[in-house]
């Protein structure tokens, strides 16, 4: 029976669950059983998956949130701060220059404002100059951008007026800043709070615009709750520019795509001719040759393994992790498995039929075999995709970083910086959406073809 | 159509006269099916194994190697260090403390799973979900769970009332804290176990029923018997792996506290990348590679026992 | 594989030595190198308008000192730096790379493994000199001194305790960059509260204590920073005590036991369990604890005035608020002849050369580190703080650039203990090598519970590092 599944390219269905014993009347002991069995199985699962869940949840608070302590269930949503200045009295005294006061002094608003706010979680800022009552111009400035920004184009921690007019064009660049003297359209004010009158209170005595303070206000602004992935989707352009996040994943898929590959290719090809074309005795030794190996834990061919991956100067590439894990022998010993199942005529048929070896694999063998290609993919997928010392070992520029060594560069790596769990946080989560999304896709196929090579093993 | 019993004479005549070349066409292709395979195995398996090996036997000069031959020398060193002796049974009490309290969650969770009616399919892949989600993830989310200041764990201790603890900071705590998540269970073992289940033969239980069996006398004394051999299996393919434990380790503590948490492997890491020791790091690699030998072989025996 | 290598480099060796030997048969033309050297003088202080004549041909040289994009503090200049290497040398081409931020262990344990294989990088930094003299024992940097007279003339203006860091068995192993001094950070409003005068620091161990008794209220406690990393070396240089000591046959005798040691050891101890003046969690990394100092948890911090502009920047609290204090004297030091100052750690940044590339990076290295290190760039880098309103506290490392041109934006009261532990300052005692961990651990079991045995433990410590460490490293060193 199996053999005619496997003809059919179908991997032997799991046996189907016992039919529902409705014939019998439930005692209520088994009434009772069941239930606990619900009710275990609902808070097991429960647990199981809450690191999930937290992580999840983390993910979406701020900095300031992540440490605090006892920590909320969910984040908070982020305020936006509105800022009103006057620039009555400058139109009056120096109309001329009333513009480039405006930008200088909104420019100051939003980037001087936010260094005090470390303390208070906040989306955006955005400062509004008046004139006469009438608002003639606005500045935003996401907290996004200013994680970002702030230190491309300031050297200092300490900022002063006099460096945001000195690059004042940047400033105004980074952020959207609209300015039309013949007025713009009204804003919601937003409430005053215990942190509206911190801002307030740094007018005049930290942040010394030439315009006067009308109001500082709060609003909750929403669309801010994303600025973790923003942030640590930016962050390799730190060092190279216009690198992001996907840098990463993408170095990842590379050494996975290249990974399923050779293992289809050569540990295939490899189980292929153990199975059907070298004789016996041939084929027994050189089985022998490679599943001897799986008795050898990685740990005893680690040193000399890096030595020889530094000579072959694959330090620091992506092949130096690709090419060391092309020896696959749980691989090759599911492939012969596979192929020693096959029957045995259809090869025989071939042969007389004067075909090579060669076609005979991609033809015939290989559409047969889907399944098995599939679980291997799957399972080198899962051993690649979440490799993590290896590459971190022979990885070491961020520019071929793969996503797990990223993870926890951003949480444990950083010495004097400490772990920017909120970064890593944003970073896991992207990188764990795909695989998850797959899976919920395929989980089907996956799970049967998990258990098959799990109970082959 | 099986083997033709009619060789045409032409086939007959180049087998017995060119007995060779017929072999070889059917065995140059296999040649070169194989060859990039062993080609790989042995410049990644065997050689690296050899070489590791060899600089085992020397007191390794990175700049000059290969060294001042020492012969076993590291390896008395290893042995006698009471460094290696502490990381030794570190490894062994992460291990007890993994199988202890993670070892028989899956089986529960698949004979839990197996009773329920509606939510089995749903169930069974949210256990396995976690599978399908980088490791590393985990180990960041639970390394921020058990953070002395800011951590859940301690948020909860609180809720409690009971005294903070410093978790992986704590070198009296760490082994079991490391282990703790593996309460949770899930993973791929729920759907071995699972599938153990449903191969258990339906007249048993079917049998069983009209015997009367309760719900939970099924469980206890039909399925879980059936299943053993498979948890067995399990269980002694754990054992092989037990002294290899390490990134996960490495990643939430790099040691821990001390040495309080430092694992074999990890031994080996910091004997050769941190003390550029790498004759020694390689002794201690082959110390662990004849001891997970053995627990290998001993597997391979029990194993063929049954089979007999 | 070993052996074909070097067969392969004895090749190129030979091949070179022909041409060389052929070219000097010919015609005795000065080598590219020296020529270069009038230019590269005048070259810092005017951008290289005149045509270097036919540079040599084009060098490739690797150097991990990639700066971020938005990079604040300081280090950032060398971006700048990097520009005017750049400018001024046409010929040899930098890769930048960056390097992984991680904490001063792992970096350790990085450049180790780079530089004890093949393709590592051409120049390597470290902001501390004690590894510097690591690497030198390892064989694992370069001999400057041939390199001195052609990029380095101002090596004879560096303060003698530069230059004295600078070297390791007689020779010079790295181009100095910024001065850094080690010290303690206290905070003035506690020290008030507490009712000392604010410009209090303690001057020995016994005022230490008492001061951080006093400064340990039910919301803050007195004595704050990572027990192990530098805290406890540099108490014990202040005790007048080693854990090392290198004889001139380059073995190293260990000092573990010796009474500085255990008293310096007893004195953490103390501060952990009999005076209660550390907060709970006695392991807490750098991270942690600088959370705490700035969370208005702790009342001191070990503290290098370098750090303040990324320490302070964020509007936590101001330099203002702080003292900056050299370690105070230990008991042992005290008691020895006065005349002997005592010393705290002083470092510089440091660039070296490693000696596994070919000869003609290793030139290029050399010119690069001496380059963006010389005292017009050092002049230059003040300037761009200036401009950029940075803040910190380094010591120039030339005599004749004074402190307060590379420092800007600090209190008045900053200046003295600087200078103060400048001219007393002296090389950080126990060249920590790789045995260094040996001493951590011993000293986290001495720290993991009252009833510990100080003795028994550091012993053990010596014991193990011994057996498993430094009987190796001798018996190398012997070939």
């Amino acid at each position: 029976m199996q053999d005619s599944t496997l003809l059919e390219g179908r991997l032997p269905e799991p046996p189907q669950r016992a039919p529902a014993v409705t014939h019998i009347r439930m005692s209520w002991q088994d009434k009772a059983y069941r239930a606990v069995c619900y009710v275990l199985s609902i808070l097991w699962v429960s647990f199981t998956l809450f690191p999930l869940v937290w992580l999840l949840s983390s993910t979406f608070k701020d900095s300031v949130d992540v440490m605090k302590m006892p920590p909320d269930f969910l984040p908070r949503v982020p305020s936006a701060y509105t800022i009103k200045l006057d620039f009555s009295d400058v139109a009056a005294s120096d109309p001329g220059n009333l513009e480039q006061v405006i930008r200088e002094d909104l420019a100051i608003a939003i980037w001087r404002v936010p260094d005090y706010l470390a303390a208070i979680h906040y989306g955006s800022i955005t400062a509004e100059a008046y004139v006469q009552g009438k608002k003639v111009a606005e500045a935003t400035l996401p907290s996004s951008q200013y994680s970002q920004y702030r230190g491309r184009i300031w050297v200092t921690q300490r900022l002063s007026d006099n460096l945001v007019r000195r690059d004042l064009d940047k400033a105004l660049s980074t952020a959207r800043f609209r300015l039309d003297m013949s007025g713009l359209g009204p804003t919601p004010a937003g409430l005053p709070n215990e942190e509206t009158a911190r801002i307030a209170k740094l007018f005049g005595t930290e942040v010394k615009p030439s315009s006067t303070l009308i109001s500082v206000g709060e609003r909750r602004y929403f669309p801010a709750i994303i600025n973790n992935f923003i942030s640590a989707w930016n962050w390799p352009s730190r060092l190279y520019k216009g690198m992001t996040f996907a840098g990463y994943m993408r170095n990842g898929i590379i050494i996975t795509v290249a990974d399923i590959l050779l293992q289809w290719i050569i540990s295939g090809l490899a189980a292929y001719a153990l199975s059907r074309i070298l004789t016996p005795r041939f084929s027994r030794i050189w089985t022998v040759f490679f599943l001897i190996t799986m008795m050898v834990p990685g740990v005893a061919t680690l040193i000399p393994s890096y030595e020889l991956v530094g000579k072959m100067g694959l330090h620091d590439k992506l092949l130096g992790v690709i090419i060391p894990s092309i020896p696959g022998a749980f691989t090759i010993y599911l492939f012969k498995g596979f192929f020693d199942a096959l029957p045995g005529e259809i090869f025989d048929a071939a042969r007389i039929d004067g075909a090579s070896e060669f076609s005979t694999f991609f033809r015939i063998t290989v559409p047969m075999s889907r399944n098995v290609f599939t679980v291997i993919g799957l399972l080198t997928f899962l051993g690649s995709w979440n490799n993590f010392f290896w590459p971190y070992l022979i990885l070491r520029s961020p520019k071929v970083w793969t996503f797990t060594i990223a993870i926890y560069m951003a949480m444990g790596g950083s010495g004097a910086a400490g772990a920017q769990y909120s970064n890593a946080m944003a970073c896991a989560v992207m990188a764990a959406l795909p695989t998850v999304l797959v899976f919920a896709i395929f989980s089907r196929s996956v799970q049967q073809g998990l258990v098959w090579s799990g109970l082959k093993g | 159509m099986g083997m033709p019993s009619a060789v045409p004479s032409e086939a007959l005549v180049r087998s017995q006269k060119l007995i060779n070349w017929q072999r070889l066409g059917r065995t140059l292709p296999g040649i070169v099916f194989l060859a990039p395979a062993v080609i790989a195995f042995i410049i990644f398996r065997y050689y690296p194994l050899l070489k590791g090996l060899y600089m085992s036997l020397f007191r390794w000069d990175t700049q000059n190697p290969p060294g001042a031959f020492v012969g076993l020398n590291n390896f008395s060193l290893t042995l006698s260090s009471d460094v290696f002796r502490e990381v030794f049974v570190n490894t062994l009490l992460l291990y007890a403390f993994g199988m202890l309290l993670g070892f028989w969650v899956p089986v529960v969770q698949s004979l839990l799973l197996n009773e329920l009616r509606r939510g089995y399919y749903l169930f069974r892949f949210l256990y396995v979900l976690p599978v399908m989600v980088p490791g590393i993830a985990f180990l960041m989310v639970w390394k921020y769970i058990w953070h002395p200041d800011f951590g859940l764990a301690n948020a909860v201790m609180l809720i409690l009332h009971l005294p903070k603890q410093l978790w992986l900071s704590d070198p009296k705590l760490v082994k079991l804290t490391l282990r703790l998540p593996s309460l949770l269970g899930g993973g791929m073992s729920v759907l071995i176990y699972t599938a153990a289940i449903q191969n258990v033969s339906l007249e048993v239980i079917e049998a069983a029923i009209m015997d009367g069996a309760s719900a939970w006398q099924r469980t206890r004394f039909i399925i879980l018997p059936n299943i053993l051999p498979i948890v067995g299996i399990l269980f002694v393919l754990s054992l092989t792996g037990s002294l290899l434990a390490f990134d996960d380790v490495w990643i939430m503590t790099g040691g821990g506290p001390g040495y309080s948490s430092t694992t074999l492997v990890m031994g080996v890491y910091q004997r050769a990348f941190v003390q550029n020791q790498y004759g020694l790091g390689s002794a201690w690699a082959v110390v662990i590679l004849i001891c997970t030998l053995i627990l290998t072989l001993a597997r391979l025996w029990t194993m063929r026992e049954e089979r007999m | 594989m070993a052996i074909s290598l070097s067969r392969r480099e004895f090749l190129k060796a030979a091949g070179l030595t022909t041409v060389l030997v052929a070219l000097a048969a010919c015609a005795p033309k000065a080598t590219p190198e020296p020529t270069k050297a009038p230019e590269q003088k005048a070259e810092p202080t005017k951008p290289a308008a005149t045509a270097t004549p036919a540079p040599a041909k084009k060098v490739k040289i690797k150097v991990y000192d990639l700066v971020a994009e938005d990079c604040t503090g300081p280090g950032c200049f060398d971006r700048e730096a990097q520009k005017m290497f750049d400018e001024a040398h046409p010929n040899i081409e930098v890769e930048h790379l960056p390097f992984p931020s991680v904490s001063v262990e792992k970096r350790k344990e990085y450049w180790v493994t780079a530089l004890s294989t093949e393709g590592g990088p051409s120049v390597v930094f470290f902001d501390n000199a004690t590894f510097t003299m690591q690497m030198a024992a390892m064989g694992n940097v370069a001999p400057l001194d041939d390199y001195l007279p052609l990029y380095y003339p101002e090596w004879d203006d560096l303060f003698p305790i530069v230059q004295e860091i600078s070297k390791y068995n007689g020779k010079v192993y790295q181009i100095p960059g910024m001065v850094e001094v080690n010290g303690i950070a206290v905070r003035r409003d506690y020290l008030k509260e507490a009712g000392y005068d604010e410009n209090f620091y303690p001057k020995d161990w016994p005022e230490w204590l008492e001061m951080c008794q006093k400064l340990t209220t039910a919301d803050h406690w007195g004595f704050q920073w990572p027990m192990i990393e530098w805290g406890f070396g540099n108490f014990l240089c202040m005790d007048g005590g080693t854990v090392a000591l290198e004889k001139e046959d380059r073995t190293i005798e260990l000092h573990f036991a010796s009474k500085e040691v255990i008293e310096t050891a007893q004195m953490f101890k103390d501060c952990v369990f009999k005076y209660k003046v550390t907060g709970p969690d006695t392991f807490s990394d750098f991270a942690t604890n600088l959370n705490n100092f700035q969370q208005n948890k702790a009342a001191t911090f070990n503290f290098m005035p370098s750090w303040l502009n990324w320490l302070f920047g964020t509007a936590k609290f101001q330099p203002e608020q702080l003292n900056f204090a050299p370690y105070p004297l230990g008991p042992s030091a005290v008691n020895k002849n006065s005349l002997i100052k005592p010393y705290s750690g002083v470092s510089t940044h440091s660039w070296m050369v490693n000696p596994k590339q070919p000869k003609d990076e290793m030139d290029a290295g050399a010119q690069y580190i001496c380059y963006i290190r010389s005292k017009e760039m050092i002049k230059k880098e003040a300037e761009w703080w200036k401009a950029n309103e940075l803040r910190g506290v380094y010591a120039s490392p030339f005599k004749d650039v004074p402190w307060n041109t590379v420092s800007s934006g600090v209190p008045e009261w900053w200046g003295q203990p600087l200078l103060t532990i400048l001219e007393y300052g002296g090389v950080s005692p126990a060249p920590d090598y790789l045995g260094a961990d040996y001493l951590d651990k011993a000293l986290q079991e001495i720290l993991r519970a009252g009833d510990s045995d100080i003795q028994a433990e550091l012993q053990k410590g010596e014991d193990r590092a011994k057996r498993e460490f430094l009987d190796e490293y001798h018996k190398k060193l012997q070939g």
